[in-house]
């Protein structure tokens, strides 16, 4: 039988397949310019979980082992217990072996939860811009209806402000390109027209202008509803 | 009766536990995000932390020595320096964390930066300590922790459903955000199992002369004051949970945690949070300041103790007070404390199987336990501990990193 290119990534769906059965299913999977070979990074991906995960198993059945080696030389008579050279070799290199299975398996995971794609870190900001524009909002309703002081106020607003530029400057410190990428674009506007208003309604407080801070918080609620 | 005020170390320890900066923030982060998914973690934290502290006290009870005093003994000052030293570190970060997160709650009633006031709070807590008894500290603050229970009424005002709160008690996986999830679970079981609780209780223990007729108040002081701290951390989990969650809004800073309690208290909603975080916080600082003078002087064998005249333990006195000095001096350098609890979390959880598994042989010795040696569900219990322990070790510094 002839091993074609087309029958060889056959019997690799075919593996990936047998692996994670839901990694074959096409319609999760739409080929795009952004995204050129789906099929194959998401089968790369659930091989390099499987990986992950083995070793995990792997680690806690050794740690067991070594729990239940402890726990039996605890009941052994004293002078028994006394290690011989070969038992002090043994004892060192499976200290060694564990400390090297830790430091891979650390290694690993760090690398697994540290690739975030630009949807991931895209989609986690839009989630704290809707955050701190519903904390604005709630701070300044209790504000309006004298449930917290203008010092809270002020106070709980600088925070949101500050926290609001550390969101702006991850996103825009991403990647060169990372303002290139329309929907990042939108977000970064959005940030910086929230960062505006969030002066604004500083200011209003600071002053004591009700309603001021109401106009303000209609645009900051409408945004909101819009972003939702 | 008097003994059974000794449940009071049990509440002052779970302060230490649950009612503090990290424990605040991070049940009410997983509240806001997650709903009521993960009460679960807080149960199982409670659960080991109780079953822990019940087997610390037993052994000092017994043995009139402290958990430091026994591994050292039994293990030699060679394994001993292990624990001492990552003990050591993880208190030196959350007293700053602690005297950081009592000196916001300053900051959320004056509004002057936090800096300012963590001079000021680590004088009150060195004078407290040079100046009280062990009795004095251990009411003033299990009395003072009473007003933490404002979590547990604004539940009570907020009428949630309880099937719904009570499905939060079965783990499950969430449809989205997976990694922050399991961050969150982790990080609400390793700011509540701190070493140094155990090592409190246990010299708590010592300290209030305890003896073997009192196993039953060890027993009761363990899982009653762990179970206040508990319901406590609930508390804040489910109000976040109802009034941050439908808002979308996430906790990031201690001023949007304080707008859970604006719905139930009102104009007294920031005094009131401000309050709980400051005597939570204060109460944890003393803990971990006490705690750190009893391990440096349970491990090299020097003189200890509250109740004795200052002058007798003068080691004991210049330990705690070094660290505190040391820990105001990170806290004022401008670390952010949600930063450093963090820090301090991913080492807990590091070296939690170094902390159990002496705990397993020490529970097995009559020369320190006497007949009380742990049974099989003890046993099992401490040896699922360890491997979930070392599980957890592995994830942690990944989750903390990338999760956070």
């Amino acid at each position: 039988v002839e091993n074609t290119p087309a029958r060889q990534l056959s019997s690799f769906r075919l593996a990936m397949g047998l692996l994670t059965p839901h990694a074959m299913s096409s319609s999760q999977f739409i080929q795009s310019a952004f995204s050129p070979a789906p099929l194959q990074t998401a089968s790369i991906q659930q091989l390099w979980s499987l990986t992950l995960w083995g070793s995990v198993v792997i680690f806690s059945v050794v740690v067991a082992f070594v729990f239940a080696a402890v726990e039996r030389n605890m009941h052994r008579p004293s002078n028994e217990a006394r290690s011989s050279t070969s038992e002090k070799v043994v004892t060192r290199s499976g200290s060694a072996t564990i400390a090297v299975t830790f430091v891979m398996l650390v290694s690993l995971l760090s690398a697994t939860v540290a690739c975030r794609s630009r949807e991931q870190i895209l989609s986690e900001q839009e989630k704290a811009l809707t955050s701190l524009r519903a904390t604005t909002v709630a701070v300044c309703e209790a504000w309006l209806s004298g449930a917290v002081s203008s010092t809270f106020a002020r106070t709980a607003l600088q925070v949101t402000q500050d926290l609001l530029q550390k969101h702006h400057v991850t996103l825009t410190a991403s990647s060169p390109d990372a303002l290139a990428d329309p929907a990042a674009r939108s977000v970064s506007e959005s940030e910086n027209q929230l960062a505006q208003t969030l002066a604004l309604l500083w200011k209003g407080i600071n002053e004591g202008d009700s309603l001021g801070v109401r106009r303000q918080l209609s645009t900051v609620a409408s945004d909101q509803s819009r972003f939702r | 009766v008097k003994k059974i005020f000794n449940l009071t170390l049990g509440v002052v320890t779970s302060i230490g536990g649950f009612i503090e900066v990290g424990s605040i923030s991070t049940s009410a982060q997983a509240g806001a995000e997650f709903g009521f998914a993960l009460l679960w973690a807080i149960a199982v934290a409670a659960l080991i932390l109780a079953v822990l502290a019940e087997m610390a006290g037993r052994v000092a009870i017994l043995s009139n020595r402290s958990i430091a005093a026994a591994v050292r003994e039994r293990f030699g000052i060679h394994l001993q320096m292990i624990p001492l030293g990552a003990e050591l570190i993880i208190d030196l970060l959350l007293l700053a964390a602690e005297l950081g997160g009592a000196a916001i709650a300053v900051k959320l009633l004056t509004g002057v930066g936090f800096q300012w006031w963590i001079l000021p709070v680590g004088m009150v807590v060195w004078l407290v300590l040079w100046m009280g008894s062990f009795t004095i500290i251990e009411d003033g603050v299990g009395l003072l922790g009473i007003i933490t229970l404002a979590f547990v009424v604004s539940v009570w005002h907020l009428h949630p459903d309880v099937r719904t709160v009570a499905s939060g008690f079965v783990p499950s996986v969430p449809d989205h955000d997976v990694t922050r999830y399991a961050f969150l679970a982790v990080s609400i079981v390793g700011a509540t199992i701190s070493p140094y609780l155990l090592n409190f209780y246990a010299s708590g223990s010592i300290e209030e002369e305890l003896t073997e007729s009192d196993l039953w108040i060890n027993r009761l002081t363990a899982f009653l004051g762990m179970g206040f701290g508990s319901i406590v951390a609930m508390g804040v989990l489910v109000t976040a949970a109802i009034v941050l969650g439908p808002r979308h809004i996430q906790v990031d800073s201690y001023e949007q945690a304080a707008l859970m309690f604006v719905p139930v208290f009102g104009s007294w909603a920031v005094t009131l949070f401000a309050l709980a975080l400051g005597v939570g916080c204060l109460g944890a600082a003393i803990e971990i300041t006490l705690n750190a003078g009893y391990l440096l002087a349970q491990s090299f064998g020097w003189p200890w103790g509250v109740e004795k005249k200052r002058r007798d333990v003068s080691r004991f006195v210049a330990a705690f007070s070094l660290v505190l000095l040391l820990s105001m001096g990170i806290a004022v350098s401008g670390f952010d404390p949600l930063r450093m609890t963090l820090i301090s979390v991913a080492l807990t959880v590091v070296i939690m199987p170094g902390i159990v598994l002496p705990f397993l042989v020490l529970m097995n010795e009559e020369e320190y336990v006497k007949r009380h040696t742990s049974g099989a569900i003890g046993n099992g219990l401490l040896a699922a501990l360890t491997i979930v322990g070392a599980i957890m070790a592995i994830i942690v510094v990944p989750l903390e990193i990338f999760g956070g």
